[in-house]
């Protein structure tokens, strides 16, 4: 088990996401503050799967993304997009 | 001279329900009125309350439900920046009362129905400014102030630092540490009003004042401040707090001794006396004698006569057909009057000359630096 | 039975009631209040509004609008003014009916909330309605005037009017906006064109305004439900070609053109979604009128 395990996201709490996608990419709407941004599909993917308010880890994303057990070279993709969706400030890291 | 009617206005406010039988050249002449007064999603609100939007005809009912999609726009944009400035502040543990229609709205009080507010007026202590101040400057907070002159107004004159504007967001923060100027004839004590503050429910530092401080704020936001273009809506925000405090028991009975506590006196005579007049405000009739005979209230009647004439034409809302010819001329009085309780009477007319002709040359050298 | 228009009375009649207690007209889906002392609104409105039906001091306006000279009765600029406020600064008194048509433009789009407003131009065809969402300089203006001539039904050429509950476009027909070249081009294209009055060196360049088809007046009452969104761009000389256009991009390109998506909240982003969703979205360049007359004569309907 490596550190990336304990890394652990969910969808931020400021806000009210609406969401819909498309083949060229996710269009999301924060009701909150009135922001809207456009993901790529591949964010948009990532991002959909914590959309539901879960929290979840690295690993069990990546997972989750390639619907078999993650390797760490793709934990490490998928926290590239993640670290970029937090600082949309779309999700937030969980700590502890 | 009589002064044109703004009954349908006021009839709309106090009694919803005769909306219903208004006809169709009556509701064109409201919606202008309440709009230039700010009022019109405050009647499509009532109309919502009490479910009458489908006996409004549908032109008029198209105006209503827009200002009221604008309206509750407003309220999450205000909502959302209210917490920016929560974890803004975190970092220091300051406590800050909100001000105003912030405080309305976050603590869902019935004068925020439909109320379009922008910025944002908070109140700390004023030993917390410095603090204050680093804190919103590291979260994108940057000083509006236009000049040097501006700067030093602010900082020496008045009871806020210069309004704060968020460099992304472009929302403004106004902070007060008094709720009016330090150089005003009037002390009211930040001290007593800040101890008696209430934290809002879900939060943890921040709060509005409590019920009584929060009529005598308006009252002395209405009544001392220069600003009168949005005057009616003030009489409706007293008349508003008035009528949800009023309900409590002790309200009426501690109203009167907190003014006098608080120096404000005048402010809530001007208040009770004008939201009677305006909107029939049930101020029971004695706290109106209560205030009249308080330390502070105006005696003469010759003065009280030249108040009346000035404050109910300038508090008529600014539209055609609701104000006659005199009120640029009475607002402009009230302006200088409002500036007057501010400032000792020496630094006005500098004040007042200066802002008109910077608004006229904004690019010229700030003539105060080079004169030194 | 019909309401008189406004071709029923005579121009010294208009002028009179312009400067007095004002012109009622109704400009589908509103009805303003009109007053001008200038000459060349009241020109304007009597060359391109005939056909519109006047309408009643008994009614509800939805905006009293005038424009006047400017302060101190200087005669050389105009100001507008909507119900007792003045929003901009003066322009030059010539520009005084262009003044009137931006005026209510700016009017709809700051006081109605009722649609989801989109800065385009809208036509109609077979009862589909097709979208040109662009920003000044794509050649909206002149390709949406063509249209008008090769059998499309104007809606508007300025703003959609999305009804966020029902997804159809509301019409809002009114005298088509035309800059500098553009006058001349689609003068020449049909010479039986309505041109108003022409301001000089605006802003914008020269502006002038087209008359409205008098069936897309008739039928301003029938909305649309959109099929296509086509994001237009002049290239001179360039061959016409039509691209298709990835959705997400689309929904946040028109988002950009929305005047009020994001104050609607949740309802003004569902109603887009919805709207991109049901149509075909392309982006489209042309340096040649008549090949891009044709591709839209082609236009396949959404599957």
């Amino acid at each position: 088990m490596t550190a990336e395990l304990d890394i652990a996201w969910r969808c931020s709490r400021r806000g009210e996401f609406y969401l819909k996608s498309w083949q060229d990419g996710m269009v999301v709407f924060n009701a909150a503050d009135g922001h809207l941004q456009c993901l790529s599909p591949v964010y948009g993917q990532v991002f959909e799967l914590l959309a539901s308010g879960q929290v979840k880890s690295s690993f069990e994303l990546a997972s989750e993304l390639l619907a078999e057990s993650a390797a760490p070279e793709d934990v490490e993709l998928v926290e590239n997009a993640l670290n970029a969706l937090a600082s949309s400030n779309l999700i937030e890291r969980v700590t502890g | 001279m009589t002064l044109p009617s703004i009954k349908l206005l006021k009839d709309a406010l106090v009694e919803p329900h005769s909306l219903t039988t208004l006809t169709l050249t009556q509701w064109d002449l409201l919606v202008r009125q309440a709009r230039n007064a700010g009022l019109l999603a405050r009647i499509a609100a009532d109309c919502q309350t009490f479910n009458l939007l489908d006996d409004i005809p549908r032109q008029a009912r198209r105006h209503l439900d827009s200002a009221a999609v604008l309206a509750r726009r407003q309220h999450r944009e205000l909502r959302w920046e209210v917490q920016l400035i929560e974890e803004a502040l975190a970092p220091t543990g300051i406590a800050f009362v909100l001000l105003k229609g912030a405080a309305y709205a976050m603590g869902g009080l019935l004068a925020a129905r439909g109320r379009m507010m922008s910025d944002v007026d908070i109140l700390v202590p004023r030993t917390a400014l410095p603090e204050v101040e680093s804190a919103l400057m590291q979260r994108g907070w940057v000083s509006d102030a236009n000049s040097d002159y501006d700067q030093r107004y602010y900082r020496t004159w008045m009871h806020e630092l210069p309004p704060m504007r968020h460099f992304h967001r472009g929302t403004v923060i106004d902070v007060h540490h008094a709720i009016v100027p330090i150089s005003s004839r009037s002390h009211p004590s930040s001290e007593a009003l800040l101890s008696s503050a209430l934290t809002l429910d879900g939060h943890l530092k921040v709060q509005s004042l409590a019920p009584l401080d929060m009529v005598l704020h308006s009252a002395s936001h209405l009544f001392h401040e220069g600003e009168l273009d949005q005057g009616f809506r003030g009489i409706v925000d007293l008349d508003s707090l008035l009528r949800e405090f009023g309900a409590s028991p002790d309200f009426w009975e501690q109203l009167v001794p907190r003014a006098v506590e608080l120096e404000l006196v005048r402010p809530l005579f001007y208040a009770l006396r004008y939201t009677r007049l305006m909107l029939g405000t049930p101020v029971p009739s004695d706290v109106m004698a209560q205030v009249s005979h308080a330390s502070g209230a105006p005696q003469s009647s010759l003065f009280l006569a030249w108040m009346d004439a000035l404050f109910l034409r300038a508090l008529r809302p600014t539209h055609a057909n609701t104000s006659d010819g005199w009120t640029p001329l009475a607002r402009w009085l009230l302006y200088v009057r409002g500036h007057w309780m501010r400032m000792p009477p020496g630094l006005l007319v500098r004040h007042l000359v200066r802002k008109s002709w910077m608004a006229w040359f904004p690019d010229k050298k700030d003539p105060e630096s080079a004169s030194g | 039975m019909t309401s008189p228009t406004l071709s029923t009375i005579s121009k010294t009649e208009l002028t009179r009631q312009l400067q007095s207690d004002g012109l009622w007209l109704r400009v589908a889906p509103f009805v303003f209040q009109i007053r001008s002392p200038i000459p060349v609104v009241a020109d304007g409105l009597h060359t391109l509004y005939g056909d519109y039906e006047l309408a009643s001091p008994d009614e509800f306006a939805d905006f009293h609008i005038t424009v006047a000279y400017g302060p101190l009765h200087k005669k050389s600029v105009c100001v507008f003014q909507v119900d007792g406020v003045e929003p901009f600064t003066p322009l030059a008194a010539g520009e005084g009916f262009a003044f009137l048509e931006w005026g209510l433009n700016w009017c709809v789009t700051t006081h109605l909330h009722t649609w989801l407003t989109i800065h385009s131009a809208v036509l109609e065809r077979h009862g589909r309605a097709l979208i040109l969402p662009a920003p000044p300089g794509s050649g909206k203006s002149t390709l949406c005037a063509s249209l008008l001539l090769h059998g499309w039904r104007l809606l508007s050429d300025e703003m959609t009017l999305l009804d966020p509950d029902t997804g159809l476009v509301t019409p809002f027909p009114r005298p088509v906006s035309l800059k500098n070249q553009s006058i001349d081009i689609i003068r020449k294209r049909d010479k039986s064109v309505v041109i108003g009055p022409i301001a000089f060196d605006t802003m914008k360049g020269n502006v002038a305004h087209m008359r409205a088809p008098t069936d897309s007046l008739k039928r301003a009452s029938e909305k649309a439900l959109p099929a296509w969104v086509i994001f237009p761009q002049y290239v001179a000389d360039a061959p016409a070609s039509l691209t298709p256009r990835g959705k997400a991009t689309s929904f946040m390109q028109l988002a950009e053109n929305s005047f009020n998506q994001s104050a609607q909240g949740r309802r003004g982003f569902e109603a887009l979604a919805r709207l991109i969703d049901q149509c075909d979205c392309y982006d489209f360049s042309y340096g040649r009128l008549d090949e891009a007359m044709a591709i839209f004569a082609d236009l396949p309907l959404p599957t």
